[in-house]
């Protein structure tokens, strides 16, 4: 999926105001710190994302109901 | 993911980057639009970038969006809809996470600023438009963003804080 070259303004700028809030969750990693993309944290070669592991460590914070 | 699905916000747009492919399968089984940042290395302006051209797209109505990392894992729903709260009851176009010794993110912003925040390039982050606009900025206190996880002692020094203190 690529958005190179696409007007926000363009959207903002048609649509009518009020309304939602919408939210986005940046998992993408965002370069790279000590080889291993931010975001996420490398053991024993493995590489896991923290947005994964965050349901491990806090169990009671899967809200999905 | 879980956290921003049970905010009150809608729609939930998950910026993927690296390992996609790893993590998409478990985006798509969530309410949420899956967006791939195939540059996610030049920093992260370029998935807020594609996370606001993804949320727009989706709802083109939408009055704020607000910006949460994945990386945040005592950022709880509660705090996301207290931005919202926030935002609702005073129109200040930016409500912004102050932990530490910084204001960020999680934060929410105004449609007003979407263009601007769709401007980053490279390793921008939404900071720069936090500094920006400081005088239209409402802080809201929020100490557990200062934790993040990016390294396995990271990892460690939350498991131990959490067994600790059964958060």
């Amino acid at each position: 999926m690529s958005f190179e070259g696409q007007r926000m303004d363009a959207f903002v700028s048609s649509s009518s105001a009020g309304g939602t809030v919408g939210i986005i969750v940046l998992a993408a990693g965002g370069s790279t710190r000590m080889g291993v993309p931010k975001h996420f944290f490398s053991i024993a070669g493995e590489v896991y994302c923290a947005a994964q592991w965050r349901r491990q460590l806090l169990p009671s914070a899967a809200p999905l109901s | 993911m879980e956290t921003a699905v049970a905010t009150v916000c809608r729609p939930v747009v998950v910026v993927l980057g690296a390992n996609a492919d790893r993590l998409c399968d478990e985006a798509k089984q969530l309410p949420v639009h899956v967006a791939e940042n195939k540059r996610w290395k030049e920093g992260m302006g370029s998935s807020i970038q594609i996370g606001f051209a993804t949320l727009v797209a989706a709802d083109g109505g939408l009055e704020a969006g607000v910006i949460m990392l994945c990386d945040q894992p005592l950022v709880s729903a509660q705090n996301i809809n207290e931005l919202v709260d926030v935002y609702r009851r005073t129109n200040d176009p930016i409500v912004a996470s102050a932990y530490g010794e910084t204001v960020g993110v999680p934060a929410l912003f105004a449609r007003n600023l979407f263009t601007e925040l769709a401007a980053l390039k490279g390793s921008e982050g939404a900071k720069q438009i936090i500094a920006k606009h400081a005088h239209e900025v409402h802080r809201i206190s929020l100490p557990a963003g200062a934790i993040d996880v990016d390294t396995p002692r990271d990892y460690e020094q939350l498991s131990l804080l959490t067994e600790n203190t059964n958060i």
